[in-house]
């Protein structure tokens, strides 16, 4: 009996110094306690690993060679290199920065809810003193600006639109892409009755579905400044008729376009989208001028072309201008110094035309990287008034434009066009509220 | 000598309670007091009453979201357990194959849902999925039914795929239950010359009802707190027709920055499932006292 309640103390005891091991004393960040981990990183001799967190479309598919190069060419720093799906990863992101676990480098997009928030825990760290920030223009460092300091080495810079294959759209007699929102259509039915698809894109990234709208608004800004300026400050009045207008009309083409949309677009990840647009089962990919070289590699044979979304009329209609993801450092890293040296070296002219090379997008340093050929008409598009600043991710805040989204497919689905108005009106005038 | 006991006792229950306290008890109680606040899961927070509640409650997605599950959740564990217990009844005989199909029927249980959703996403996708493959095949005419791209199919093939990927552990409990009825009762049946269906009824069936009560539980708790497979699947789409509960929850907290919604909804989570399981462990319990 002695003996059996000596052993049950003892393992009490053991029990309660390891509980209390677990969870007391270290109040560090999840970044210290990586630091805490290599204590003495710097010195020589030691080796130091940074933890890099990035999606698994950010550098193409070449991280690993990348990374590779970098560490033999710095001994002492070891990449600790964490690739997520695409559509996980600012949710990663999310839950690092609430667990305060944020990784010395990480994705973000500088119009993304939790770019925003990464920056209120202070993690976003002033990228001005790095020396390859100056590689970049001075206007792509402030599309790139949070709180006057440049916030991320953004992979490129681009518009949102159609990538398409020259050959399909040649089969139903389109040597030229479809300039008309009618003529885009026509080529849907066409191919319909070939058993093609016209369109594919991907529902599961989230915002993606409410992209056709970018077009609806921005063309709408195009001709209408004070809608442009009550847009980007988010202080739509949407019951005046002619902004509801907008949204019916977005509303109802969204619907009208998924006539010839692949089914599975709405459930899809990008790379499924990717691969029946690769495969040739649909025409055009809802897409952006930083896939080139992705899809290139999925079918090099592939005559790749690239559109604006023709939603109204060429001379009226808007390019949607968006700066890319790119990598962070976390300003709480408690190896600033290695951070530096690895975001300076990947960053550098070198290591970016490499990466551009890879994944054929558009060059965000001024005379790095080759144009691919299926983005030509590109640059004459930013030399016109007609460019949106409507990144990807706003300024319609994130969970609005996700249930903007919602919407438009349940109108497809089944619906009335003015319940899915009300529904995105007062989803907006909620966030917007708030 | 008792009181000697009594600390003995508490000296055994101290660390589960330890544990079950700070790794538990003390994350529930800081989760439903954070969502009577405004808090966004970083920064500070202020005190909002019961405002998260009824927001979520005016918000369709979530009410939607609410029936859905209760949805998978009931029909899970009813499908699971006929499943499971056919294939139980099954295996009860003296069959060859026995340990093979006992082998096979666990195997879903065994892959990861994530994999799974992935390996199902290509067999019921509706341009080129094997299912619709096979029934073209069978028909003679081409099938492209949108299993999961369409709203009214996507819950139904949820639920399939819950029931598939549940069933080998029911089955391997009632398998246990069934082989625990005495022989000498059923053989005093058969002399009695009960039919088989007669004897499943008055017999089989009120000697695995405990192991009926364990396995509508875990069909009940899997079908309701299902997170991974339509997340994986389909995201929670087409238009936020598969979206469960726990994704629901997930988009709260985590896509926008509505921690505290979040929280909210986790705890009616909590609070449906408790009713739902404690709604079905008193009919059961009445059903055994009944029987037994």
């Amino acid at each position: 009996m002695y003996k059996t309640k000596l052993l049950a103390i003892v393992m009490l005891l053991t029990l309660m110094v390891g509980i209390l091991g677990a969870c007391g004393g270290n109040a560090n960040t999840g970044s210290e306690e990586n630091g805490a981990k290599n204590s003495g990183g710097g010195k020589s001799g030691d080796k130091v690993e940074l933890s890099v967190l990035f999606a698994d479309s950010l550098f193409a598919g070449i991280h690993a060679e990348l990374i590779q190069e970098f560490e033999a060419a710095h001994p002492n720093i070891k990449i600790k290199a964490e690739s997520l799906p695409d559509s996980g990863i600012f949710d990663a992101l999310r839950i690092r920065v609430s667990t305060n676990e944020v990784p010395d480098a990480y994705q973000v997009n500088i119009g993304h809810i939790t770019t925003g928030l990464a920056n209120d825990a202070g993690y976003l760290a002033d990228l001005s003193s790095y020396e390859s920030m100056a590689g970049y223009s001075e206007s792509i460092r402030n599309a790139v600006s949070i709180d006057g300091k440049p916030a991320l080495f953004t992979l490129g810079v681009g518009v949102l639109g159609l990538a398409y294959n020259k050959d399909m759209l040649a089969e139903v007699g389109l040597s030229e892409p479809p300039k008309t929102w009618e003529a885009f259509m026509d080529a849907g039915k066409k191919l319909k009755e070939k058993g093609k698809d016209l369109f594919v894109y991907a529902g599961k990234g989230e915002t993606m579905m409410g992209n056709v709208f970018h077009w609806a608004f921005g063309s709408y800004a195009v001709k209408d400044p004070a809608f442009k300026e009550a847009y980007l400050s988010n202080k739509i009045d949407w019951s005046k008729p002619e902004y509801r207008a907008i949204l019916k009309e977005g509303f109802e083409r969204f619907k009208e376009l998924n006539q010839y949309t692949r089914v599975g677009s709405f459930t899809n990840e990008f790379t499924i989208a990717q691969q029946a647009f690769a495969e040739g089962d649909s025409a055009v990919l809802m897409s952006g001028t930083w896939e080139g070289g992705a899809l290139r590699k999925l079918n090099p044979d592939m005559k790749l072309g690239f559109m604006n979304m023709p939603y109204a009329a060429e001379d009226q209609n808007a390019y949607i201008f968006v700066p890319e993801d790119g990598l962070a450092a976390n300003a709480k890293s408690a190896h600033p110094e290695e951070t530096k040296i690895f975001l300076n070296w990947m960053f550098s002219k070198e290591t970016y035309a490499k990466i551009l090379k890879a994944k054929g997008s558009f060059s965000a340093m001024p005379g790095v990287g080759e144009l691919d050929e299926s983005y030509t008409d590109v640059p004459a598009w930013l030399e016109t008034d007609r460019i949106q600043s409507f990144a990807n991710t706003g300024p319609v805040p994130n969970n609005t434009w996700v249930a903007l989204g919602t919407f438009a497919q349940e109108l497809t689905f089944q619906g009335d066009v003015e319940k899915s108005i009300d529904k995105f009106i007062a989803e907006y005038n909620k966030t917007i509220a708030k | 000598m008792q009181k000697r006991m009594f600390i003995t006792g508490i000296f055994f229950v101290a660390p589960i309670t330890i544990i079950l306290a700070i790794f538990l008890f003390f994350p529930i109680l800081q989760s439903v007091y954070y969502s009577f606040t405004d808090w966004k899961g970083v920064g500070g927070y202020s005190f909002v009453g019961f405002s998260n509640y009824l927001d979520i409650f005016n918000d369709e997605s979530f009410t939607n979201a609410l029936k859905r599950t209760l949805l998978i959740g009931i029909a899970a564990a009813v499908l699971t357990n006929l499943c499971g217990l056919l294939f139980a009844l099954m295996l009860d005989q003296a069959l060859k194959t026995k340990s093979l199909l006992r082998a096979l029927f666990y195997i879903p249980n065994v892959i990861p849902i994530v994999v799974a959703a992935f390996v199902w996403r290509y067999m019921l996708d509706a341009n080129s999925g094997l299912l619709n493959e096979w029934l073209s095949k069978l028909t003679g005419d081409r099938i492209a039914i949108p299993w999961i791209d369409s709203p009214d199919y996507v819950v139904y093939s949820i639920i399939a795929i819950t029931v598939w990927q549940m069933w080998g552990p029911i089955m391997i409990i009632y398998l246990a239950a069934l082989q625990g009825i005495p022989q000498d009762m059923k053989e005093a049946t058969m002399i009695d010359g009960a039919s088989k269906w007669r004897r499943f009824i008055s017999l089989t069936l009120p000697m695995i009802a405990p192991g009926i009560t364990v396995n509508v539980l875990i069909g009940l708790a899997n079908g309701l707190r299902i997170f991974d497979l339509p997340f994986a699947l389909t995201g929670g789409g087409p238009a936020g027709s598969s979206e469960t509960l726990a994704v629901k929850i997930y988009r709260y907290a985590f896509s926008s920055t509505e921690l505290s919604l979040g929280l909210a909804s986790s705890f009616v989570l909590t609070i449906c499932a408790m009713v739902v399981t404690f709604f079905f462990i008193a009919i059961s319990r009445q059903y055994e006292k009944g029987v037994m």
